[in-house]
C-alpha cells in the first residue's frame, strides 16, 4: 500500500516565520540561492511538489514575507502543503 | 569451487512491505539462483533477522534492527564465504545504509553509504575507517515504502537475470547531459571515457525554451547515460545552469518508455542515487535513479546527497564516475567496475585525502545487481573456460590492493582550531608563491578560511625516505566564500600544506 492522503495529513505540521532566501549546499555541484523558514528554532527548506527546487517564482514570491505554513518534514526539507500571510 | 554470490536481506521488512507477496520475491531469489548457477556462481540468499536462514551458516542473526549489527552480519557472512559479489536487497527501509560522519563541512548531516559494507575495518561512522575497499558491493534498491505487489523489484530482478554482455561498441554510444556552466568540465570526462565528446546535450541549450523539453526515445537509445548536472534533495528532476538560470536538464517521467534495456548509467549530480518515496512527497513518478531501473537500465551508479567537483577540470565525481564506465567499457561486471573506481580513486588522489574528496569515496554507490557484465570483454571466450579461477584471481588482487590502500591512505582530522597559513609555494629557486597570493588568485580572501585538516599516516613507524617525503606533516586548509559577497556560485579552495610548504591547491567550484 502506497501512503495515502490521510497518512500524509497525520503527517503534518504547521511553522510560522519568515520566508528567506539564502545560499545552501554552498561549494557543492548543488550549490544556489534557495527560499527557507526562517523559524525561532532553526530554518527549513521549502519547496513546492513538482516546482524547480532550483528557481520557483511561486515561492520567490513570498520572500520577505511572515507566514504561516503546513507541509510535511522529511529532515530539514519542509514540502508545503498550504501558506498563508500573516497580516 | 564457484564463486559466491551473497544476497543479503531483512525477511521481516520484506513482510511488511510486501505482506502476503513475500513467497513471490522468494520463488525471484530462487530463479536468480537457477540462472546465476549456469553464469558458474553459487548464489546464496541470507536473511540477516532469520536465525534458520544463517543455520547453516554459523553467523548470529541481527540482535537488534541498527546499523552496526547489519554491518557486523554482513562482516562475518563475508569471512564465512570469501563472496566474489555482495548483493544487498532492497531500498533503506529494508536494509540500512551505513550513516557516516560528514567529513565536509556543508548542509549534509551524515553521509548515507554502502561504502562500509565493501570494507574489512569494523562498524565505525568516520570515514577515515573505510578508505580500503576490498568488497565488490552494490544494491538492487525496490521501491520505498509499503506496496501493493512486486512488479518493481520484480523486473529488476528479471532484468539482471536476463542481461547477457553486448559487444562493448553498444556501449560506447553514450548519451550525456551537461549544465552549461561545466561543459568543459564534462567534456574532459567523455573525452577521457569515449575518446570525444561530440552530441553532448547542453542545459540550457542556448535556445529560448520556457519549459522542458523532453528528449525522444531516439535520443535517449545510447546504453551509456552520463550526467553532470545539478541535484536536489528529494527530486525528480536533475538540473542545468548559465548563470541565474536553472532549467530543468532532465526529468524523471522523461524516462518512462525510452530507456533501451541495459543500459548503464553514471551521474554526478548532487542526490542523484537518492532512494525516496516521491509519491509520498506528492511528487509526479519516481526519483530519477530508481526509475532508470525501473526502465531497464541495468545499473546506475550516482551520489546519495551532495556532490562536488571542479568546474573546468577533473576531481572528485568526475572521477568515480568516469572510472567505473571505462572499467564498464572494458568488460568488467558492474561491481567489479565500481570496486576499482572507487580503489582508483583512492591511488589517484591519495595518499592524503581532502575532506572533500573523503566525502565524494563516502557518497557514491552502485544500484543494480554487482554480478552483470554489460560488455564482453575481448578475453571472453578465455574467462568462459574457466571463470571461477578468473573471478578469484580477479577478487584477490583487488583484495589485496583494498588492504594496501588501507593500509596507505592517511586519517584526516579536523584540527579544533584553524591555525594560520604562514607557509609559501616555492615554484624555482628564485620564485615563491605566498599564501595572499594563493588566495588572490582564486578571489578569495584569509577572511573566508573555514578549517584546518591534518593528515596522520596510519603507521606510526615512519622511517627514512617515507619520512622525507613529509608524511606526518600534511595539512589541509579549507576557504569557502563568504555568502554575503552576492555571488551566485560560492567555491571551496583546499590548501595542501607540507612541511611548512604549500604543495598546491585544489577550486571545487559549485556546481
Amino acid at each position: 500500500m502506497k501512503a495515502n492522503d490521510s497518512d500524509k495529513e497525520k503527517n503534518e505540521a504547521t511553522f510560522s516565520g519568515i520566508i528567506i532566501k539564502k545560499k545552501t549546499a554552498s561549494g557543492s555541484k548543488s550549490e544556489h540561492n534557495a527560499i527557507f523558514l526562517q523559524t525561532t528554532e532553526k530554518d527549513y527548506q521549502l519547496r513546492r511538489a513538482g516546482a524547480n527546487a532550483f528557481a520557483d517564482p511561486g515561492l520567490q514570491k513570498w520572500v520577505g514575507k511572515k507566514v504561516i505554513i503546513t507541509g510535511v518534514l522529511y529532515g530539514a526539507l519542509l514540502m508545503i502543503s498550504t501558506i498563508k500571510k500573516i497580516p | 569451487m564457484k564463486p559466491v554470490k551473497l544476497v543479503v536481506t531483512n525477511k521481516a521488512k520484506l513482510q511488511w512491505k510486501y505482506g502476503k507477496h513475500l513467497s513471490r520475491i522468494n520463488a525471484l531469489l530462487k530463479k536468480m539462483q537457477v540462472a546465476d548457477k549456469k553464469k558458474g556462481l553459487d548464489t546464496i540468499v541470507i536473511f540477516v533477522d532469520d536465525a534458520a536462514s544463517l543455520k547453516k551458516t554459523g553467523v548470529k542473526k541481527l540482535n537488534a534492527d541498527w546499523e552496526k549489527e547489519y554491518k557486523r552480519v554482513v562482516d562475518d557472512l563475508y569471512k564465512k564465504y570469501i563472496p566474489a559479489y555482495i548483493l544487498i536487497l532492497g531500498a533503506q527501509d529494508i536494509f540500512p545504509f551505513q550513516e557516516i560522519d560528514n567529513p565536509a563541512q556543508d548542509d549534509d548531516l551524515n553521509v548515507p553509504s554502502d561504502l562500509p559494507y565493501a570494507c574489512d575495518t569494523a562498524y565505525s561512522t568516520s570515514i577515515t575507517n573505510f578508505t580500503g575497499p576490498t568488497r565488490v558491493v552494490s544494491r538492487i534498491p525496490d521501491l520505498m515504502g509499503r506496496q501493493k505487489d512486486t512488479a518493481y523489484l520484480q523486473k529488476l530482478i528479471n532484468n539482471s537475470i536476463n542481461h547477457k554482455p553486448l559487444d562493448p561498441v553498444e556501449y560506447h554510444n553514450y548519451f550525456s547531459v551537461t549544465a552549461w556552466v561545466w561543459t568543459q568540465s564534462t567534456q574532459l570526462s567523455l573525452q577521457s571515457m569515449f575518446g570525444k565528446h561530440t552530441g553532448l546535450y547542453h542545459s540550457p541549450n542556448g535556445k529560448a525554451a520556457k519549459t522542458y523539453k523532453p528528449y525522444s526515445k531516439k535520443e535517449l537509445t545510447p546504453l551509456t547515460h552520463f550526467y553532470n548536472c545539478h541535484g536536489a534533495n528529494f527530486d525528480t528532476t536533475f538540473y542545468g545552469q548559465k548563470g541565474e538560470k536553472f532549467p530543468e536538464a532532465m526529468e524523471s517521467d522523461n524516462l518512462t518508455g525510452n530507456i533501451t534495456a541495459g543500459t548503464v548509467v553514471a551521474a554526478e549530480c548532487c542526490y542523484g542515487a537518492q532512494l525516496f518515496d516521491a509519491q509520498q512527497m506528492s511528487m509526479p513518478g519516481s526519483g530519477i535513479a530508481l526509475n532508470y531501473l525501473g526502465q531497464n537500465a541495468i545499473a546506475f551508479v550516482g551520489s546519495s546527497n551532495i556532490a562536488y567537483g571542479p568546474p573546468d577540470s577533473q576531481g572528485l565525481a568526475d572521477l568515480i564516475t568516469q572510472y567505473f564506465i571505462k572499467n564498464v567499457l572494458k568488460g568488467a561486471t558492474t561491481g567489479r567496475a565500481f570496486l576499482e573506481a572507487r580503489q582508483r580513486f583512492l591511488t589517484e588522489v591519495g595518499p592524503d585525502l581532502d575532506p572533500i574528496e573523503l566525502k565524494t569515496l563516502a557518497q557514491f554507490m552502485l544500484l543494480g545487481d554487482p554480478s552483470v557484465q554489460p560488455a564482453q570483454c575481448e578475453e571472453a571466450e578465455i574467462l568462459q573456460l574457466s571463470v571461477g579461477t578468473a573471478i578469484a584471481n580477479s577478487r584477490k588482487n583487488l583484495y589485496m590492493k583494498g588492504r594496501t590502500l588501507a593500509d596507505s591512505i592517511g586519517v584526516t582530522k579536523r584540527q579544533r582550531k584553524a591555525t594560520p597559513l604562514t607557509a609559501k609555494m616555492e615554484l624555482s629557486n628564485t620564485h615563491s608563491m605566498s599564501v595572499n597570493e594563493i588566495l588572490s588568485k582564486n578571489n578569495f580572501t584569509r577572511e573566508d578560511k573555514k578549517a584546518v585538516y591534518s593528515v596522520h599516516p596510519k603507521s606510526t613507524d615512519i622511517i627514512g625516505l617515507q619520512k622525507k617525503f613529509g608524511g606526518k606533516n600534511v595539512k589541509f586548509h579549507t576557504y569557502i566564500q563568504n555568502a554575503t559577497k552576492g555571488l551566485k556560485r560560492l567555491r571551496i579552495l583546499v590548501v595542501k600544506e607540507n612541511r611548512a610548504q604549500i604543495l598546491g591547491w585544489k577550486v571545487y567550484e559549485s556546481k
